[in-house]
């Protein structure tokens, strides 16, 4: 992806009303903050939020349960596990995958196809039978976890193997929950997988820990810092690039809350932070602006960009002793801030969208 | 003005105690409200008032865990009210506490140590 890639990510997720996705480290501690990310999503999961916070759990559980991560020293760091939740308007999506030994890709397709076709009705029966046969290894079919999730989204979820070579495959499962207000027949297009490849292709070349598109109001931010606080925690990532990439994060995250302009009733936009190498994160994002206020930002950035290091503590300093009645003028200390603490000179791009609208992109390396 | 003010801290602002019998001021925690200048103006305001009669020795514990740069702001403000208590002859001090390796931290207290007439310890934790 270019400079530009965090708009082409908002276009490829341009359908979709509320989106995260999630490969940083896998631990049973994350649930709790995914459905907190959930919760405060304004999106129409909410609706369902029991149901989707069960099978956020479930899912995430899956991953970290069922990966032969361990098992494959040779492959293990180039290839992150994946975790996903979107809301397609007609259908809410959980995605995870997961790496499996090729001798256990034909079972778990037996297993899976054995729910394939069944309707809501069908998936309760099957559940309540098995449940009180407890007959899963006998029948070779779907376990009751399975089948519960099949049941709980009322539809049997989508998958793909795709084969990484040296006895293993990258397992994708897709568990689709259909919205409430769904009418008609699921169609293959609705549940199909194919985009949720894409995405993870886009996030492994992009070495993407954590993306999201939807609502940045504060409600919506603060979960999202603590979901890359506890992955920093768990990584145990040295404190010294820790705490300065959480106060670019947060910067950049709240800029959105406090300049994103509304597009459907939200402060719309789209972050993605990366792991560029051991040393440096890339925090990436984009959001409509009114045009004239793109122009100005524009204006502001490229007087700092301009600046040395010495320049820009100058500039910091007279920020933080300025009145706050002077602080519409030039650019705001949160600005000059990501410029002081970046490690590249920051990246940014405007693309006028229409009806008076830009769209900003901003990237910054730390 | 009241003899304290305090805050209980949340996901996104400190804990505040300002208690001028009890003689303890400190700010520890998260500093990240979505309007930085909002969440701390009771708390300059109430510094205003303070100064105009402070205690003989006022020290401020500043331990924090991140904030955002609208806070970074008002913390300094803060500060400011404090160096002008040392310009009416009392007293006013303020340790800075920061986690090891967090260097972030060290270095905005040191920053604020320069640009400010008041004494700035930086602790290590």
């Amino acid at each position: 992806m270019s400079s530009l890639s965090v708009f082409n990510l908002y276009r490829i997720l341009s359908q979709d009303s509320f989106v995260l996705i999630y490969m940083g480290e896998f631990d049973d501690e994350l649930t709790t903050v995914l459905m907190d990310i959930n919760d405060a999503s304004k999106s129409e999961m909410k609706a369902q939020r029991k149901k989707i916070s069960y099978l956020i759990a479930e899912c995430f559980q899956n991953i970290i349960r069922h990966s032969d991560k361990k098992n494959r020293a040779d492959i293990s760091a180039e290839i992150p596990e994946m975790f996903v939740l979107r809301d397609r308007k007609k259908i809410h999506q959980l995605i995870t995958t997961n790496i499996v030994k090729n001798e256990f890709v034909e079972s778990l397709k037996v297993k899976l196809n054995s729910l394939q076709n069944l309707s809501a009705e069908e998936l309760k029966e099957l559940y309540t039978q098995v449940f009180q046969n407890n007959e899963r290894t006998e029948r070779g079919g779907a376990g009751l976890g399975l089948i519960d999730m099949a049941r709980k989204s009322g539809t049997a979820p989508t998958y793909e193997f795709v084969d990484l070579g040296n006895g293993f495959s990258n397992f994708f499962m897709q568990v689709n929950v259909l919205a409430k207000d769904f009418e008609g027949v699921v169609s293959e297009d609705d549940t199909s997988i194919n985009s949720a490849l894409d995405i993870y292709n886009q996030m492994t070349a992009e070495k993407v820990v954590m993306a999201k598109k939807g609502d940045f109001s504060q409600e919506a931010v603060l979960p999202l810092i603590q979901l890359f606080e506890n992955n920093l925690n768990l990584k145990e990532e040295q404190i010294g690039l820790a705490k300065k990439v959480l106060y670019i994060l947060i910067e950049m995250l709240q800029n959105m809350t406090r300049y994103a302009e509304l597009q459907n009733g939200m402060k719309e936009g789209i972050f993605y932070i990366s792991e560029t190498d051991s040393k440096n994160y890339t925090v990436c994002t984009g959001n409509f602006l009114k045009s004239e206020q793109a122009l100005k930002l524009k204006s502001d950035l490229e007087a700092l960009l301009k600046m040395d290091k010495i320049e820009l503590s100058k500039a910091y300093k007279k920020k933080l002793m300025s009145d706050e009645q002077e602080e519409g003028k030039g650019a705001g200390i949160g600005l000059i801030e990501l410029c002081r603490h970046s490690a590249d000179q920051i990246i940014y791009d405007i693309s006028e969208t229409g009806n008076g609208l830009s769209f900003f992109s901003l990237k910054v390396k730390v | 003005m009241e003899d304290r003010f305090s805050l209980i801290a949340t996901a996104e602002t400190p804990e505040i105690v300002f208690d001028k019998s009890k003689n303890e001021f400190s700010i520890k925690g998260k500093s990240m409200p979505e309007s930085a200048f909002d969440f701390y103006a009771p708390v300059i305001s109430w510094l205003e008032e303070y100064k105009t009669k402070p205690n003989d020795k006022t020290a401020l514990d500043i331990s924090l865990e991140y904030f955002n740069s609208g806070s970074v702001k008002q913390v300094f403000k803060i500060l400011c009210a404090l160096e002008e208590i040392t310009e009416t002859g009392k007293e006013a001090e303020v340790k800075w506490f920061y986690k090891k390796g967090d260097e972030l931290m060290l270095s905005k207290g040191l920053e604020f140590g320069k640009f400010l007439d008041l004494p700035i310890e930086v602790k290590e934790i």
